[in-house]
């Protein structure tokens, strides 16, 4: 992963990358949205011509001339606004079309990625947030590059003219340069910083979004902070805003300073060409008309410069790297997994750091999950547990230290092929808003639709009677901002999430994060009373299943073939529940203040407990 | 709206926005119901002028451009002036010509044209990229004042079923729009269009100004012949983005894209393949909405081939005309040059750009205004005299909760609006009396609660436990005053909460939810959100077992600089801190949901004892599954079916060897076993 962490790739890579894309989304199209887009610029550009006509006819008192001049113009009116607006037709389809797969290919790399590294980093977040935002205006990047082809051909049909009245006039093409350079160097300061006020922006959304939220707005009227959290929005907004105004004036101001220059010397030489009157009225309207024309052009080059300049290649520079990313993970992808489990897991020697954080979250784990058993995790919170968790899913790999998996490296496994024998439940699982049997049935896609497979996941989560009771049975629409959509208890909801880990029928590794903390107590036992024996079955038959479980219940863990005690990011005991009982360590310290808790009097918790 | 609840807020600028807003909303909402009459009206054959203002005030356009002053005065003004001076200056610029032309025919000195043409010329250019500036800005501005409009319009109602509501939801997925740009561009750009658009209308009209001083007819003619494509092609560009299935496509398209690419789904995705599956419905329903779009915009042949026609015609009939003068002499060189550019630079009054640009950001503001009052409606409170509230715009002073008031029961309120004025009482804590209360939700109509009494002793703490769905959490939702009973009443100390000011009655609870919330700000913010002393928020994080769980400007956020995110855990002590450092500020009835869900072992056993100690005399309400931890509690209810069927103290309930004692065993014979030869005496 070291080479995603680092910059972002070239640029001549990534412009010719989106332009394919471009190509990809539709072939047709695009031809269609550039040749529009070339056909409408040439009667702007001939405007002048026009004019020219029209005034040696006046002057040559040539009746037929002028009403031929006259009616070119007319032409020129009607046929340049028909072909901008079918233009204008041809790309906005266009983008339309690009924009739905841009954005759809930029959600699909997202969500193949296979380890959340770029959601739980600062640097990777701030990096996919401005990539989010502009995705829709990387569609807008083919229209405005027809439109650069359209200016440019003004320009040159534009230069040409003028050089026709005296090829000197061609110089002026030559002051519009520092326009174009200073637009290029400006534009990139502006992004700069842009993207120091990411993480900014990024609070005002989020602060947004709480508010706008109905799980937020409990507590934000209990506590009375709507006052507050609008004015920490605005000042979230403001901390990005204030800079960024700033050097847009700048740019403003420099832009202005260069487009004087060209400005300057147009003026100029019409000065001289009137003072010069050797050209006459037709040659200096001409000059007039194409001279203004040319900055007109000139300007619209300039802006499209500062389009590629900022988001274009900002765009396609990040999008390469999500691509180049989202790829990097199948290489070096050579093992396979193994049909069922024999030994195990192992872990060795594992160490693992957020990548940016600076302490080792797991150190030096050395560990052996046997196949076919229930293997318990506890400790404190921030001890490592769900760490352990997301390595063992390949979410992350180790630091440090290897996870072999009956003894092929889990980092040499596709991440994909290897969940597809996983599954689990999450203590943050999500709140898929579907109906029942979409919602659950996701655990394992090939049968999402497939009721009777779902009912399965069901009866294995103790969730029978919550969907019996709700009022479409699997068909009912979870969550109430949707049409006749039901809303569900917190614990109801993570009913379902558990009823979705437990969908596929052979998973090699089945993890349980905390799945249960927000059940009741009834709940929770029959459903570990069900599980443990569908457990233990699972263990006699082909798979050789293991099951992780996180909890802080000890009634649930100690029910667990094997208990691991993670303690300040090391596993500092290993053993059944009977061994460890009798070890008298951290563990049976531990179960006691929780059993105590239920013996009668017991009003307060040990001391050795605060 | 806000502004009403805050009890005591200096007048700032934003509240007093906040109460302009409110007044304009109003008087939108009035406007569409007058436009609406007003058609009703001309149906039937009278046509009052009154009528022509409200339809054009009803527009959404017209809303756009009057809400731009709001955005930012300066900036609103400075965007005019310069569409105004960027559409006159052409027009000049044409006459400079024309006057430059004569004097090079005329042999006189060009020297007076020519610098006119020079000034107006280089000021033409030069404005240009100041405009591209201030439009940006603008935009910016401008979509800052709709985000603000918006978290007032959800914030403001006192309930929360607006925010649960179905048709809301989608209005509010529509109206971010200029945010988003799914349908039009984000908002920033979308102003620097409308300017180019009515920059060039000015043009166009500048030079129909120009080309009067030809003859009176040609502007007519031709800037009719222009000004009739908007209404030949007028069905292109309306696009009703409300109708039930863009707004679903919409909707459906903002779901899957935030669950393909936000942290909230990552793990499950992941883990069960679903990357794809999500892409394809994001895909599928990104694709209908544009599919919808081009369907109803796209270009009639009919109407296109009358306008060309007409444009044809038009333009002929005028340059011919000018020709015929030209040739006959009647019209001089210069001014034949100046007319024929008038003709031409008419066209840009056409249809284009600017029907594209300013529909799709005039809907999202106007879909932002209406917002406010649709949330009012559904999501404010009927009970009592707060059903003043619902009267938007009234001026955002202190409610005088002491007022004298007509009724006995006006005397009881103030009573305890006096208190509460007063500030902490030495915390004694209010008695919470559910009567007979029966609840559904708005959208569900089975009930959730019924004939529900339950009585929270002042000063004491009382468990709920129950199943999952037995309405634990719909009850503590009354008690906040976020829902109304639909049956029956909750008095605190007497009186009926639907009588009491709401926001003095929040502010006398703190509560801690399930899905507490999470704030990516410091941890100072997270315990304090309005404020403490360090020492208060120090204590409430030492009460909550958080002391040194990070230093109080740490963000508790990845991705943020110096931010780090927290387990569960220990946020879920931040929340607790959050409730504690409440207390410690005067709130006197402590609800806990399920506050220990996430705590490890050693956690859980300890910040019982904490919190207890911590709010010891406040009225507590604690919901958990946790028998453990409910035995703690003075008084414990179990609650099934929506109603109470157990109440007593711990012994009083095992000794009843009912619903209480069965759990509570159940749980207990989890530890039970061989190995404890102390046993647990059950």
């Amino acid at each position: 992963m070291a080479s995603s962490s680092d910059g972002l790739p070239s640029s001549a890579r990534s412009l010719v990358r989106s332009l394919s894309l471009g190509y990809r989304a539709s072939p047709l199209l695009i031809v269609v949205a550039c040749a529009t887009a070339i056909a409408a610029a040439a009667p702007d550009a001939l405007f002048a011509v026009g004019l020219a006509a029209l005034i040696h006819a006046v002057i040559d008192q040539d009746g037929g001339g002028i009403t031929a001049a006259a009616l070119f113009l007319g032409a020129l009116a009607t046929g340049g606004w028909l072909l901008g607006i079918v233009s204008d037709r041809a790309n906005r389809r266009f983008a339309d079309r690009a924009a739905v797969f841009v954005e759809s290919h930029v959600a699909r790399l997202q969500s193949t990625v296979s380890t959340l590294e770029h959601h739980e980093r600062a640097e990777h977040a701030d990096r996919i947030s401005v990539l989010r935002n502009h995705a829709g205006a990387l569609s807008y990047l083919y229209q405005e590059l027809f439109g650069t082809v359209g200016a440019v051909i003004r320009l040159v049909i534009t230069l040409a003219l003028l050089m026709s009245v005296d090829p000197w006039y061609g110089l002026l093409g030559a002051a519009a340069v520092p326009g174009v350079l200073v637009s290029g160097w400006r534009s990139g300061i502006d992004k700069k910083v842009e993207e120091a006020g990411a993480q900014h922006e990024r609070r005002a959304r989020h602060l947004f979004t709480l508010a706008t939220s109905a799980a937020a707005g409990k507590e934000i009227r209990v506590a009375g902070v709507q006052r507050w959290l609008y004015e920490a929005r605005r000042d979230a907004w403001h901390r990005r805003y204030e800079p960024l105004a700033r050097t847009r004036w700048v740019s403003t101001l420099w832009q202005a300073a260069a487009q004087s220059v060209f400005v300057g010397s147009f003026v100029l030489v019409v000065v001289l060409a009137a003072r010069d009157s050797g050209a006459g009225a037709a040659d200096t309207l001409l000059l007039l008309t194409a001279g203004s024309r040319l900055a007109q052009y000139v300007g619209q080059t300039v802006s499209h410069v500062q389009f590629y300049r900022t988001i274009w290649l900002d765009v396609s520079r990040r999008l390469t790297w999500l691509e180049d990313l989202a790829a990097a993970e199948t290489v070096g992808a050579d093992q396979r997994v193994p049909a069922r489990l024999r030994d195990g897991i192992r872990l060795e020697n594992v160490s693992f750091r957020y990548p940016g954080g600076e302490r080792s979250v797991l150190e030096d784990v050395t560990l052996h999950l046997p196949a076919g058993k229930v293997i318990a995790v506890v400790g404190e919170n921030g001890a490592g547990k769900t760490t352990l968790v997301k390595l063992l899913c390949r979410f992350y790999a180790p630091t440090s230290g290897t996870i072999a998996v009956d003894g092929a490296d889990l980092g040499r496994i596709a991440p994909a092929e290897w969940r597809a024998r996983i599954s689990g439940a999450f203590q943050d699982f999500f709140k898929f808003e579907y109906p029942v049997q979409q919602a659950v049935g996701v655990g394992d896609l090939a049968r999402v639709d497939d009721p009777a497979a779902v009912r399965g996941g069901v009866a294995r989560a103790g969730a029978e009677e919550l969907v019996a009771g709700l009022p479409d049975g699997l068909t009912t629409q979870l969550g109430p901002s949707w049409e006749n959509g039901v809303d569900l208890s917190h614990g109801q909801w993570q009913k379902v999430a558990l009823a979705r880990g437990f969908m596929r029928d052979d998973p090699l590794l089945l993890v349980l994060d905390e799945p249960t903390s927000a059940l009741d107590a009834e709940v929770e036992h029959a459903l570990f009373e069900r599980y443990a024996e569908a457990a233990r079955s699972a263990a006699d038959d082909e798979s050789g299943r293991i099951t992780v479980l996180v909890s802080h219940r000890f009634s649930t863990v100690r029910m667990a073939d094997l208990i691991v005690v993670v303690d300040g990011s090391r596993v500092v005991e290993y053993g059944s529940h009977a061994e460890l009982m009798a070890r008298g360590g951290q563990y049976s310290e531990l179960y006691e203040i929780q059993a105590s808790s239920y013996r009668e009097g017991a009003r307060a918790v040990p001391a050795e407990a605060r | 709206m806000p502004t009403q609840q805050d009890g005591d807020p200096p007048v700032t600028a934003p509240a007093t926005a906040a109460a302009t807003e409110g007044t304009e909303g109003a008087e939108d909402a009035e406007g569409t119901v007058g436009a609406e009459g007003a058609a009703a009206t001309e149906a039937g054959g009278a046509v009052g002028p009154g009528s022509w203002i409200a339809r054009l005030r009803a527009r959404d356009e017209w809303t756009f451009f009057a809400v731009l002053p709001r955005a930012h005065r300066g900036l609103a003004v400075a965007w005019w002036t310069l569409i105004v001076l960027r559409g006159a200056l052409p027009a000049l610029f044409a006459v400079t010509v024309g006057l430059l032309v004569d004097a090079i025919d005329d042999n006189t000195s060009p020297t007076g044209p020519l610098c006119a043409a020079g000034v107006v010329f280089v000021l033409f250019r030069l404005l240009v990229p100041f405009h591209s500036l201030v439009g940006t800005a603008l935009g910016e501005r401008l979509s800052c004042l709709l985000h603000d409009l918006l978290v007032e319009s959800t914030t403001a109602p006192d309930g929360i079923a607006h925010l649960e509501s179905r048709e809301l939801a989608d209005k509010l997925a529509g109206a971010r729009d200029f945010d988003q740009g799914t349908v039009g561009p984000p908002m920033a750009i979308s102003v620097g269009l409308i300017a180019g658009g009515l920059v060039e209308a000015a043009v166009g009209i500048g030079q129909l100004v120009v080309l009067a001083a030809y003859t009176w007819w040609a502007p007519l003619l031709v800037g009719g012949a222009w000004t009739a494509t908007h209404w030949l092609l007028r069905e292109s560009s309306f696009w009703d983005r409300n109708s039930g299935e863009v707004l679903e496509a919409q909707r459906r398209s903002d779901y899957t894209y935030k669950l393909a690419v936000e942290a909230a789904a990552a793990k499950e995705l992941r883990i069960f393949g679903l990357g794809g599956w999500v892409v394809d419905q994001f895909t599928a329903n990104r694709r209908r909405l544009v599919e919808l779009r081009w369907e109803t915009t796209r270009l009639k042949q009919r109407p296109l081939r009358w306008t060309i026609l007409l444009l044809v015609a038009a333009n002929g009939l005028v340059l011919w005309s000018l020709a015929r003068d030209a040739v006959s002499g009647a019209v001089g060189t210069g001014e034949v040059v100046v007319f024929a550019q008038a003709v031409v630079g008419a066209s840009a009054i056409a249809f284009g750009g600017l029907n594209w640009a300013l529909p799709p950001a005039a809907g999202s503001v106007a879909a932002v205004l209406a917002l406010g009052p649709a949330m009012a409606e559904t999501g404010g409170l009927a009970g009592g005299d707060r059903g003043a509230k619902a009267a938007p715009g009234t001026e955002p002073a202190p409610r005088p909760t002491a007022e004298p008031g007509p009724t006995t029961e006006r005397g009881v309120e103030s009573a305890v609006g006096a208190e509460t004025a007063v500030g902490v009482k030495a915390a004694v804590g209010a008695e919470v009396r559910f009567r007979g209360v029966g609840f559904h939700y708005p959208t569900d109509s089975r009930p959730v609660l019924s004939g529900l009494d339950l009585t929270v002793e002042a000063g004491r703490s009382l468990a709920i436990v129950g199943l999952n769905g037995a309405g634990k959490t719909t009850l503590v939702k009354l008690l906040c005053g976020l829902y109304e009973p639909t049956h029956g009443t909750i008095e605190v100390d007497g009186t009926g909460l639907h009588r009491l000011d709401l926001t003095a009655w929040r502010r006398r609870v703190t509560a801690v939810f399930q899905d507490f919330n999470r704030y990516e700000l410091p941890l100072r913010a997270n315990v304090a959100p309005l404020g403490a002393p360090d020492e208060v928020v120090g204590v409430a994080l030492a009460d909550a077992g958080a002391a040194d769980l990070a230093g109080l400007d740490t963000v508790l956020a990845a991705g943020y600089e110096g931010g780090r995110d927290l387990s569960g855990g220990q946020w879920q002590r931040v929340a607790v801190a959050r409730a504690l450092c409440a207390v410690r500020q005067g709130a006197e009835v402590v609800v806990l949901d399920e506050p220990t869900a996430q705590l490890d072992v050693r956690g859980e056993a300890e910040i019982f004892d904490r919190i207890l100690k911590a709010t010891e005399g406040c009225t507590t309400v604690l919901i958990s599954h946790r028998f453990s931890t409910v035995r703690h509690a003075d008084r414990i209810c179990v609650l099934e079916d929506g109603r109470v069927a157990e109440l007593g103290t711990h012994d009083e309930l095992m000794a009843a060897r009912g619903r209480y004692r069965e759990m509570f065993d159940l749980q207990a014979s989890r530890f039970d076993s061989e190995e404890e030869s102390d046993g647990i005496v059950l």
